[in-house]
């Protein structure tokens, strides 16, 4: 029977799709169409999140009226903004008994005697993020968008983005810089590490004002730490202390200082994004986008990615998928693949812990 | 949904099953003159990254079994073919199940705490719930503050319920205000379904709400009296309901509801009727099913029917959440090790990450059937006060059956493996048979039960279902290593054996599913075998065959690691064969967290040599060398891990009393290989 990994891209120069939403929470609107072309910088949707509700009773200022009075008394527009402390209801905006509102926001109902102001909501603009085109809308969430470039999905992130240019740590890691150093150095940058991330890299890059981290993993004990930051973190491999693949290394190498866009999401369980970072670059010249490999059967040949120990991270190529079920040190029996991870050996690896790398 | 004819046909059937991680799709058509799986595919879900749509999962099964079993599913406009034509192409039937996504957010509107809502919480333990929160009289709300709850909670369902038949009206009144207003100032694309199981002489003025803003479900009242419950009606709409917010949610599931013969069914629905079915064949009976989001205890009880199923309890997506219900103690108390700091909370994150993935080290296989063990233990905690006539504190009550769903318990490689996890996992009381849903084969034949009954009963009793064996199980505390079952068994063309079985052990025997055996098994005092000292019975086998388990109950599993990590050993090599070798390092306590700072601070710098208390004066376990009669039964453990019998199958092994081999013991070894 075959069978079809998921897919985790690492890829130089490939076709991507990169998912534009707002928040689940919020109600909003789609900005673009579908076949547009944006640009990193332009937004895509915009929307609100869910905010506070304010019942305010008429009746002991406006005295008992229907329904229609009640809104024929409105002085301002149902949905339209109202500041703290504005007239909101009464015979005359500027004197006698009338009904002010208790914060901004906008008035939504007014009836059974009363009129609801709905708190002013926080505002979400969702950027493009990539240079692209518009493959899909999603009426009232977001859009879908296709380009061409550099992608690393990374495995999680704590819900933030930023756009910048691209910074690998020193040799000696980030843990041997100085956090109140005044060398502006790493100063907003996306700073990648081949190493965990530490309480003392976090130190260092708050303390430094590193525009965002890379990192191959970090402890759960950070979590919650993490999670509070302003600044935008994107795992490649997990959690735990493990190291980025040097593959992934020497391809990010290759991007020091360019500009990229790093989408950091936090992706909740059956959300269609994951976290990656993005450069880029129109097809042509030298250098082709690849297919992306998703969606097909495992075959000979692909390029996979090991998500689990032993080989956690390791990127390799299918050679063989043998048809017996082969015992793992547990005792669980399963089907694997032979992957050439470019060891003397070729490694056995459960098919349910590949995924397919891109080329 | 597709329209069905009110007749079943005995045309050829599709059933397809979104789990969070795997689509399992059979086809099932009949074959002589009884309904059989005649081909089966499954594939990871595609909900999510990239297409967040199921149907291109379902068309890459549907294209691979068309390959195999040449019959075309799909009409040109990529619609299905139903129903089935001359040709044998397409089906007459389509059913959907599903517990994929994001479980449905509940909120729950009713009166008392104790009465109404308690009611509703039975109804909605029955499919894939998350709580959006609860609105009652004792809620500690006013107006305003129920209308922001109902509002900021977003809710999927509203569900509202309260009042005795021909009770008082106007208390639930003053709660269905601010929610009709939340209702009405919801973006009228997200308006929840609102379900009414309230006193019925409030139908009309509920219908006058909401009847015009947002989709209405009503119910019988769930509390017709102060002690009555009368939950099924309900629990029928809200599985109308889950229909509704699944073709709403998106990722695909309109298009498949509509093409459906049912619309899309909660899978956890079917295990329900599945253990009611069982029940009148076998007894007493439970159905599980452990998912990577969500898991389910399906029990039919003397007679009473009741389901928990846990959107947050799951060994992939929901791991985490998992971790934070059961504890690290739980865990813990599977593992032969002592769990680095936040190793558990790693795992179980790395989980929710790659919920498809499977444990490849030993380390890891440990950490993942702590998360199946404890995890499973603990819903089961759960389930029990829905268990009517079973108390709380009494133990387990016999079970006749055991039927389990899910890859976790079913996807071993290894019958024998699944048959010990189930019995760790479940630890059931007196003889119980085990059988397996590795297939799909529950959520297709309850999903095909309102539509075509006949054919739901012939798939359940169909061989398809994977009979694993049977676990006869000890209840009481047994000595550890003294006998505690004197056991004759008489194989059906073979020489009658007499061994016994020492307590705190397992002892398996594979029995084919082709032959039976008698056995008779008389227990020391004190202990029993659902509730008797003696025990006579004919037990056929199957993929597994026969587990009995002298751990006793409670079982418990040790108190320290090293006690652990030999009896967690010894139970898998006694039931699977299966030697696992612990690494030394893994039985070394940890060093106690140290507390420089608070001798620095009181100069008592002698601290580090005196016994340690804790913050509360609590003596902390110092990290020093065992005691010796645990270091013994640690070198014991050791030099049986090395010891050459592992090498040599036809050596002497560790026996069913934990001693070397005794003539019995030879016997069942020739059992074994015959």
């Amino acid at each position: 029977m075959p069978v079809y990994p998921d897919a985790r891209l690492i890829t130089r120069m490939t076709f991507f799709q990169r998912e534009a939403l707002l928040p689940e929470a919020a109600t909003g609107t789609v900005l673009v169409s579908e076949g547009q072309a944006v640009d990193i910088r332009n937004p895509v949707a915009r929307g609100s999140l869910p905010s506070e509700h304010i019942i305010m009773d008429a009746r002991p200022v406006l005295g008992s009226v229907n329904d229609a009075a009640l809104r024929r008394l409105l002085l301002v527009k149902e949905g339209a903004p109202v500041a703290r402390g504005d007239p909101i209801a009464g015979k005359d905006a500027r004197r006698g008994r009338r009904i002010f509102a208790p914060a901004d926001g906008a008035v939504v109902f007014a009836g059974e005697g009363r009129i609801i102001l709905q708190t002013r909501p926080q505002v979400v603009t969702v950027e493009a993020g990539v240079r692209g085109d518009v493959t899909a809308v999603y009426p009232g969430r977001g859009v879908s968008l296709r380009g061409s470039g550099t992608l690393v999905q990374g495995v999680w992130g704590n819900g933030r983005s930023l756009i910048n240019s691209l910074r690998l740590e020193p040799a000696s890691g980030l843990e041997s810089l100085s956090p109140d150093s005044f060398d502006s150095a790493y100063k907003n940058e996306i700073v990648i590490t081949a190493r965990p991330i530490t309480a003392r890299v976090l130190q260092v890059a708050e303390g430094r004002g590193f525009g965002a981290i890379i990192a191959p993993s970090m402890s759960a004990g950070l979590l919650a730490q993490v999670q509070r930051l302003e600044m935008p973190v994107m795992l490649t491999e997990g959690f735990g202390a493990i190291r980025m693949n040097p593959a992934i290394v020497a391809l990010l190498q290759e991007l020091d200082g360019l500009q990229a866009t790093l989408d950091a999401a936090a992706v909740a369980s059956f959300e269609p994004r994951r976290p990656q970072l993005v450069i880029s670059r129109r097809p042509g010249g030298e250098e082709e986008p690849a297919a992306v490999d998703t969606g097909v059967a495992l075959r000979r040949g692909m390029r996979v990615r090991s998500t689990r120990p032993p080989f956690t991270g390791e990127l390799g190529k299918v050679i063989d998928l043998p048809e017996m079920l082969i015992t793992l040190p547990g005792g669980l029996r399963t089907l694997c693949a032979r992957v050439d991870t470019g060891e003397a050996e070729p490694v056995e690896i459960p098919l349910a812990n590949l995924e397919l790398a891109g080329r | 949904m597709a329209e069905a004819n009110s007749r079943p046909s005995s045309g050829a059937v599709l059933a397809a099953d979104f789990g969070s991680v795997t689509t399992r799709v059979l086809l099932l058509d009949v074959v002589d003159g009884e309904y059989r799986l005649v081909a089966r595919g499954s594939t990871g879900t595609t909900i999510g990254y990239p297409a967040n749509d199921v149907g291109p999962g379902l068309q890459r099964v549907l294209r691979d079994m068309s390959s195999a079993t040449g019959r075309n599913f799909f009409r040109p406009d990529g619609g299905l073919i139903m129903p089935e034509t001359g040709d044998r192409a397409g089906v007459d039937y389509f059913v959907v199940t599903a517990s994929a996504g994001r479980p449905m957010r509940v909120l729950l509107v009713g009166l008392m705490p104790g009465i109404s809502l308690f009611s509703m919480q039975q109804v909605i333990r029955g499919t894939y719930i998350e709580s959006a929160g609860e609105l009652h009289l004792e809620d500690g709300r006013d107006e305003q503050g129920r209308l922001n709850a109902a509002l900021l909670s977003r809710p999927d369902v509203i569900f509202i319920a309260g009042g005795t038949e021909g009770g008082a009206q106007a208390a639930l009144l003053t709660l269905l205000k601010p929610v009709a207003l939340a209702v009405q100032l919801m973006d009228e694309t997200r308006r929840p379904v609102v379900l009414y199981a309230g006193n019925s002489r409030l139908f009309e003025t509920v219908r006058a709400q909401f009847g015009d803003l947002t989709g209405l479900l009503t119910a019988e009242n769930v509390r017709p009296t102060m002690t009555q419950t009368r939950l099924d009606a309900a629990l029928r709409e809200l599985g109308r309901a889950y229909d509704v917010y699944k073709e709403r949610q998106g990722a695909g599931f309109y298009e498949i509801g509509q093409m459906s013969s049912t619309g899309v069914q909660p899978t956890a629905a079917t295990y329900r009727l599945a253990a009611d079915y069982f029940a009148r064949q076998y007894g007493d009976t439970l159905a599980l099913d452990v998912g990577s989001s969500s898991s389910l205890v399906a029990a039919v009880l003397a007679g009473q029917s009741s389901i928990t199923v846990n959107a947050g309890v799951g060994v992939g997506h929901s791991a985490r959440s998992l971790l934070e219900q059961v504890g690290e103690a739980a865990l813990a108390a599977w593992l032969p090790f002592y769990p680095e700091p936040d190793e558990l909370l790693n795992y179980a994150l790395n989980k929710t990450l790659r919920p498809a993935s499977i444990p490849v080290t030993l380390r890891e296989f440990y950490l993942e059937y702590a998360f199946v063990r404890a995890g499973l233990g603990w819903l089961l905690e759960q389930a029990r006060p829905g268990w009517t006539g079973v108390p709380r504190d009494a133990p387990p009550p016999p079970l006749a059956l055991i039927v389990a769903g899910g890859a976790a318990l079913t996807a071993t490689g290894s019958p024998a493996a699944s048959l010990m996890l189930i019995a760790d996992a479940v630890r059931p009381a007196g003889i119980t048979a085990i059988k397996a849903d590795p297939l799909g084969m529950i959520p297709a034949a309850g999903g095909l039960a309102t539509l075509h009954p006949a054919a739901a009963v012939q798939l359940l009793d169909s061989q398809h279902l994977e009979h694993l064996g049977t676990v006869i199980s000890l209840s009481g505390v047994p000595v550890v290593d003294q006998p505690a079952i004197r056991l004759t068994i008489k194989p059906a063309d073979g020489d009658t054996i007499k061994t016994e079985i020492a307590g705190g052990h397992v002892l398996f025997l594979p029995l084919p599913a082709s032959l039976s055996m008698e056995l008779d098994l008389r227990v020391v005092g004190g202990l029993n075998i659902g509730g008797k000292r003696r025990v006579r019975c004919t037990l056929t086998g199957g993929t597994a065959g026969v587990l009995i388990d002298a751990r006793g109950r409670p079982l418990l599993t040790g108190d320290d690691v090293p006690t652990r990590a030999q009896n967690l050993v010894r139970w898998w090599q006694e039931a699977t064969e299966i030697v696992h070798e612990i690494p030394p390092e893994w039985l070394e306590a940890p060093p106690a967290p140290a507390l420089p700072d608070m001798a620095a601070l009181t100069g008592e710098e002698a601290a580090a040599e005196a016994p340690r208390r804790g913050w509360f004066g609590l003596r902390r376990r110092a990290p020093a060398a065992p005691p010796a009669d645990e270091a013994d039964a640690l070198d014991d453990l050791l030099a049986d891990l090395d010891s050459p019998a592992e090498a040599d199958p036809a050596a002497p092994r560790r026996g069913l009393t934990g001693k070397l081999t005794t003539p019995a013991a030879d016997d069942l070894d020739a059992l074994r290989r015959g």
